[in-house]
């Protein structure tokens, strides 16, 4: 068996059946999973890895902080408003601005509103095809 | 692979009535800007010619356009996506993952050479050989380069593929570059925004399945037909702005009484797109609606201009540095004259563009020598 360490920290083998899915479809951004599975077919191994980076943090660097959250919401454009939010409040944590009752009232009303356009949209766009056709990833298998 | 069949073929197989596609072609029509006289070609392209493959790649991005996409009400994504093309590629909401899904490209590569569209979400980096975007085990670059050498078409989609956008932002850390940097032997078709209006994506590859020559660019390579309008000039606050009046924080009696976001930052009067006519979310609102000003999301260059909600100090479009107050009162004054400055403002901005639609230095700061 030969082992390798990836650049975070993680071990990956060739022991057993290898089995590696990449691109892993139905998630923003992109990324691999590499599993070995022993003799009874149980995964002894598994890294996943995010194979895209764009430098969010650097780029955030030195702007008007009143702008981070038009960089942070880009994240991930599945639930945008949520990183948005975090950075607002962040920068006023920062900042020790206080806000109104009802600034945060709407902003819980937008997060929520936020979460329930989410879950729609993971279930039956991403997720749910997963039970329905697991078949479709099934033979991912690399060697 | 569903072969020659046509979009017809298709909607009829799932039940759906004579009587709803003729709906269906009357409302497309509609949404294209088009005339209902126009409804009889597109009826008539959707019964005859085969339905189009589509692979549509994600670079570096976020998704946003697959999400504005799917919302679209005119025609709506499911009508797109499941009869209208063939959708055969797509990270996002596809059931094959990893080497099923790359078997895929290689198969309508190969079987539809020249006849497929290319739709990019996202752009390659291009550092490190373009390391920082790796998709089934390789650079997406060479990905994007092999998927668009073979197309019919290319479409931009978002900013992002058309401009570079939010990664390409200062210091660009992975040298994110627009996806006509690199892919320069094919006419890109550009639809930026982030994300573009989800009826202006599907009225884009409505376009190209009826008519076939694909639609009239202008001379940064966008469709004329949702870009030739500045946001500004039917946005509904519009009557505000002629008369002066400006909300001068998001709090005040101004704001509440809907006056112009113009001192708030809006960018409207330098945006081209369709946000104020076809709106958001099958036309519940839009931005300015819900009292943001136009961020100008779809421009080149956006990201490098905040702070987003500080009023443009300088507005090259206006044609001299006129700030709001300077604005205000000359358009209270004489808004015919303010018509005629937009108006040849839009011709010389047309002009700075080269005829081959790479845009050069198109922004307001860069017109008046700000950062880029
Ligand atoms: S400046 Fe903005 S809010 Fe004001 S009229 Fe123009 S587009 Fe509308």
């Amino acid at each position: 068996m030969t082992a390798r360490r990836t650049p975070n920290g993680f071990e990956v083998d060739d022991s057993g059946r290898r089995v590696v899915v990449d691109p892993i479809t139905r998630i923003e951004s992109h990324r691999r999973v590499e599993v070995n599975l022993d003799a009874d077919n149980v995964s002894r191994n598994a890294v996943s890895t995010g194979t895209m980076w764009r430098g969010l943090e650097v780029i955030l660097k030195g702007r008007d902080p009143r702008d981070a959250w038009a960089f942070t919401q880009r994240i991930c454009g599945v639930c945008t408003g949520t990183p948005a939010l975090t950075s607002v409040r962040a920068v006023e944590h920062a900042l020790a601005i206080e806000i109104p009752e009802n600034a945060n009232t709407i902003r819980n009303i937008m997060q929520l509103a936020q979460d329930f356009q989410d879950h729609l949209i993971h279930f039956y766009h991403l997720h749910a095809l997963d039970p329905c056709v697991p078949w479709s990833i099934e033979d991912g298998v690399d060697a | 692979m569903t072969g020659c069949e046509t979009f017809y073929d298709v909607i009829r197989r799932q039940g759906i009535s004579r009587r709803s596609f003729v709906k269906f072609c009357t409302l497309t029509a509609a949404a294209m800007g088009l005339g209902e006289a126009h409804a009889g070609t597109i009826a008539r392209a959707l019964e005859t010619k085969p339905r189009i493959p589509v692979l549509w790649l994600h670079g570096l991005e976020c998704t946003c356009c697959s999400e504005s996409f799917i919302r679209s009400a005119h025609p709506s994504a499911k009508d797109v996506v499941l009869s209208m093309i063939s959708l055969d590629y797509t990270d996002t909401p596809m059931a094959a993952a990893g080497h099923r899904a790359e078997a895929i490209l290689e198969e309508i590569r190969h079987e539809y050479r020249g006849n497929y569209i290319a739709a990019i979400e996202g752009n390659p980096p291009l550092d490190e050989d373009g390391m920082h975007c790796i998709t089934g085990g390789r650079p997406f670059v060479d990905k994007l380069e092999e998927v668009c050498a073979d197309a019919k078409a290319v479409i931009s989609r978002g900013s992002s593929a058309s401009w570079g956008w939010v990664q390409a932002a200062r210091p660009n850390p992975t040298r994110a570059t627009p996806v006509d940097t690199v892919v320069t032997d094919q006419a890109v078709i550009e639809v930026p925004g982030c994300p573009p209006i989800a009826e202006v994506m599907t009225g884009v590859i409505t376009y190209i399945v009826t008519f076939d020559p694909l639609p009239t660019l202008d001379a940064q390579g966008r469709p004329q037909m949702f870009y030739s309008q500045r946001v500004h000039d039917k946005c509904y606050r519009r009557p505000h702005f002629d008369a002066g009046q400006f909300a001068e924080s998001f709090d005040d009696a101004g704001a509440r009484k809907g006056y112009c976001l113009y001192k708030v930052g809006c960018r409207g009067p330098t945006t081209d797109n369709a946000c104020s006519t076809v709106r958001w979310n099958d036309g519940v609102s839009s931005p300015i609606q819900s009292g943001h000003g136009c961020v100008g999301c779809s421009e080149e260059g956006f990201r490098d201009q905040g702070p987003f909600d500080e009023r443009l100090a300088h507005v090259g479009a206006f044609g001299v540095e006129a700030n709001a107050d300077r604005i205000g009162f000359a358009a209270a004054g004489a808004v015919t004259a303010r018509i005629a400055v937009h108006a040849e403002a839009s011709a010389v901005e047309r002009m700075v563009h080269k005829p081959n639609g790479v845009a050069e230095d198109k922004n307001l700061a860069s017109l008046d020598g700000g950062p880029r």
